[in-house]
């Protein structure tokens, strides 16, 4: 059977790669003694396939993954017992199980919405101003890890200040396809902030 | 927040770690970790490992004490590394302190640092940990309210090198003896640190060095300014394995479940320290492995185990625990690995049991060239047996195959060079034979280090000149192979002979080295071989007269006062039965009476299979 968890990813494992979040649900779910389904092939490999990656040092409200189990179990059983052997820094919204044969989770999203917030509220003096400055914009050219540059500017389809809520004020929803993927961290570059200014939370992916 | 230099800590994992490499390495929070309320515990200890997370999180060692430790009531223990250069320099830049992974404490407010230092590259990282915790880094200028540091590990079987930075150190196994020291401190709580430190010194196994004594190399018989003698502690049975029941949240080396599964070599090759100082051999009972191994597996959900020891073949139900293993990997859905073979005890029984394990890498280690000089070191393999089981491991369908050698032995001469030359080859046409291109070897060239403790503990080190024409020959005679080969720099190889065959004036030379900007030494990041040299030199030492300098076998050794079981007269029997190329059996072949079981009280054989 193939379960969707959605989860919460929180600041205790803010820095744990995408890669290493793989790792971490196999041995959950082993440790909540599910047999978990592996592939066929000379390196078999438990089938356990990760939504939208997240950048390291976000935190999110809506994370999911897909997980292959040998046999058909409630879900809400599932949830109690795994809720029991995840690490700090996990908490599951809910478990749903789906279609065998659906899709694979990154190719159902398009867009991701995000908060931002900042550790020094100086940083929040004349926020509005650039960010329509930026808005203003034509292109914004930044610079990939390949060192190939792309336009930013399409990829922004929302970014505003917000009521504050737990200190995040900035309101932002960027493209998330294969190959259009905005950064919310690239946004707050281009609006001038360094790395170690803001903490970025992912909200919502669909 | 207990301490108001938390809140600057605090500020730094938010806001900067994001900015370094791997920022999960000082945070913590693993799946298991133990994490006590500070103010309920009264004695804090903090357990570090001079190396990064990624080295140190699978150290059965700081496994092992930490277990301990936090099943008391009245103790708790948190974990430190080394920081990477990146974190290192965030640290000094915005003025924050180490911090234990935990809760995030300065290390500096311990009760109590505990050192493991397994190797001798790291003591550089120690003397930088302890200025990153703003504690003096020599015993004799700390302060009432800085912690008490204690060291144990391999490398303090010769404490003296770091004798200066260390107020105790540990002879032998640390969890034997863990206990009695927070006991000590504990019921001294109101007593001075430098109370403390001396009543440490009356616990069996513990070293505290002081002035009155030394250890200078000299050329008198009778030194009679060596410390009074100290003998290792040791568990005289393993009932239950060390368990690392913490995942780690990021990658780290390792990522698997060790099991140890045997204490203690019975082989006796002369080159090997750990063979010495960890006798007597004790085994895990098969019944204890496998249950640790279930429940290892339930409590971490980690699939890979690894079956540790120094020989792990030679254990004497091996056949049965594969049997097992193999069983509980359908079951439970894991992989083991089992590092550490011997060719003599890895028959044909043992690689069916593994039949249908995934092939990985298969180490051989033959160690020398030639068959005399395999005689000579005592790790005698015909080199027949040699090639036939790679030809069977090849058959069977590993792929890649690691060899190890070592040259600079007393004695060494070019044709065991050539030895290796043809060993490799010979591999090299089978392998290929057998499973074409998918074959690849990698050959690993190490120099003899000559350790405190071993028979080759009176032989010198090989010169630079020497090692590099034997590399040349190497280079040469393997090039035609087009495999990959390891030639370690012969001043790291200097560095680690000198580190670990010190006397007390090495104590200078490492703080010299520290204060120049040496760190992390066993990384390519971090060894300079010019701080060193300048540091060798401003200190005045003669790398002649330490590394080179043919030895009188009476003269007494910087490390003579730590008493390991194994008699000096045995060590010199088997240096001089080298010379001859005499091999010694092994001890369970026939006992060659190397004095443990007098010295520790023991009967080898009922200590080997747990019945004591």
């Amino acid at each position: 059977m193939r379960i969707r968890i959605s989860y919460q990813k929180m600041l205790s494992l803010r820095f744990t790669s995408a890669l290493d979040m793989q790792r971490i649900w196999e041995r959950s779910i082993r440790r909540a003694s599910y047999k978990i389904t592996y592939s066929q092939g000379y390196h078999p490999q438990p089938k356990i396939q990760l939504g939208l990656p997240l950048p390291l040092g976000f935190i999110s409200e809506d994370e999911k993954v897909d997980v292959w189990l040998e046999n058909d179990i409630d879900k809400e059983l599932i949830k109690t017992n795994l809720e029991l052997n995840i690490p700090e820094g996990l908490e599951i919204n809910q478990i749903e199980k789906i279609d065998p044969s659906s899709k694979p989770l990154v190719t159902l999203i398009k867009i991701s919405e995000y908060a931002v917030r900042f550790w020094d509220d100086n940083n929040k003096v004349n926020l509005n101003h650039s960010i329509s400055d930026l808005l203003q914009e034509k292109e914004i050219i930044r610079i990939k890890r390949n060192n190939k540059p792309y336009d930013l500017r399409p990829l922004i389809l929302d970014l505003h200040q917000m009521e504050a809520k737990d200190d995040f004020n900035i309101f932002m929803a960027l493209k998330s396809e294969q190959n259009q993927m905005g950064r919310a961290d690239e946004v707050m570059f281009a609006l001038g902030y360094e790395l170690d200014a803001f903490l970025i939370k992912r909200l919502l992916s669909y | 927040m207990i301490f108001k230099t938390q809140q600057e800590i605090f500020d730094l994992i938010d806001r900067d770690l994001i900015t370094i490499q791997k920022p999960g390495r000082y945070i913590g929070g693993e799946f298991n970790q133990v994490k006590k309320d500070w103010s309920l515990t009264s004695f804090h200890v903090a357990l570090a490992f001079p190396d990064i997370y990624d080295i140190g999180f699978p150290n059965l060692g700081i496994a092992a004490l930490y277990n301990i430790i936090n099943s008391r009531s009245d103790a708790l223990a948190e974990r430190v590394f080394a920081p990477w250069f990146d974190m290192e320099s965030l640290l000094r830049k915005k003025k924050v302190p180490l911090f234990s992974l935990e809760s995030k404490i300065p290390i500096s407010h311990f009760d109590l640092i505990g050192f493991s230092i397994p190797y001798e590259t790291l003591y550089t990282n120690v003397l930088n940990m302890l200025d990153l915790s703003k504690i003096p880094l020599h015993s004799e200028t700390r302060q009432s309210d800085d912690p008490i540091i204690i060291a144990g590990g391999h490398s303090t079987f010769n404490p003296e090198p770091m004798h200066a930075f260390i107020d105790a150190f540990v002879i032998g196994e640390g969890e034997s003896v863990i206990n009695d020291i927070i006991d000590c401190l504990i019921s001294r709580k109101e007593l001075s640190r430098n109370e403390k430190v001396q009543a440490l010194g009356e616990i069996p196994g513990i070293y505290v060095p002081d002035s009155e004594h030394s250890t200078l190399y000299t050329d008198d018989p009778k030194n009679s300014l060596l410390p009074p003698m100290v003998t290792k502690r040791f568990h005289k049975k393993i009932d239950s394995p060390i368990k690392n029941l913490l995942v780690p949240n990021i990658s780290v080396v390792h990522d698997r479940i060790a099991i140890e599964i045997m204490r203690g070599c019975s082989r006796g090759c002369r080159f090997c320290q750990a063979g010495m100082i960890m006798r007597p051999v004790r085994e895990l009972s098969h019944d204890n492995i496998i249950n640790a191994i279930k429940e290892s597996v339930e409590k971490t959900g980690i699939s890979e185990i690894s079956l540790l020891s120094l020989s792990t073949s030679d254990h004497s139900q091996i056949s049965e625990i594969l049997h097992s293993v193999n069983q509980l990997s359908d079951d439970y859905q894991i992989d083991f690995s089992l590092p550490s073979l011997r060719i003599e005890t890895f028959d044909e029984n043992l690689m069916n049991s593994m039949q249908s394990k995934r092939k990985g890498n298969f180490t051989i280690a033959p160690e020398a060239g030639s068959e005399a000089r395999r005689s000579a070191i005592n790790k005698p393999i015909p080199f027949q047996d040699i090639l036939e089981t790679v030809e069977q491991i090849c058959l069977k369908g590993w792929n890649n195959i690691k060899l190890y050698f070592m040259i600079g032995f007393p004695g060494e001469t070019d044709a065991d060079i050539e030895g290796i030359i043809d060993l490799c080859r010979e591999i090299n046409t089978i392998g290929k034979k057998i499973l074409k291109g998918r074959f690849k070897l990698h050959v690993s060239i190490n120099t003899l280090i000559p350790k405190a403790h071993t028979p080759y503990q009176w032989a010198t080190l090989a010169r630079k000149e020497t090692v590099e024409a034997k590399y040349q020959i190497l280079k040469d005679g393997l090039k035609p192979l087009k495999i990959k080969v390891n030639y370690p720099d012969y001043n790291l190889i200097q560095l680690e002979a000198l580190l670990s065959r010190g006397d007390r004036k090495i104590s200078d030379v490492i703080f010299t080295a520290w204060k120049n900007g040496a760190k992390f030494d066993a990384w390519r990041e971090g060894f300079s071989a010019d701080i060193w040299q300048n540091s060798i030199r401003e200190n005045k030492i003669s790398l002649e007269s330490y590394l080179y300098e043919k030895r009188d076998i009476n003269q007494q050794l910087p490390w003579d006062f730590v008493n390991t079981g194994v008699d000096k007269s045995f060590l010199k029997k088997e240096f001089l039965k080298s010379r001859e190329g005499k091999t010694t059996p092994g001890c369970f072949q026939k006992c060659s009476a190397c004095g443990i079981m007098q010295n520790l009280q023991i009967d080898c054989s009922k200590a080997r299979i747990g019945d004591i």
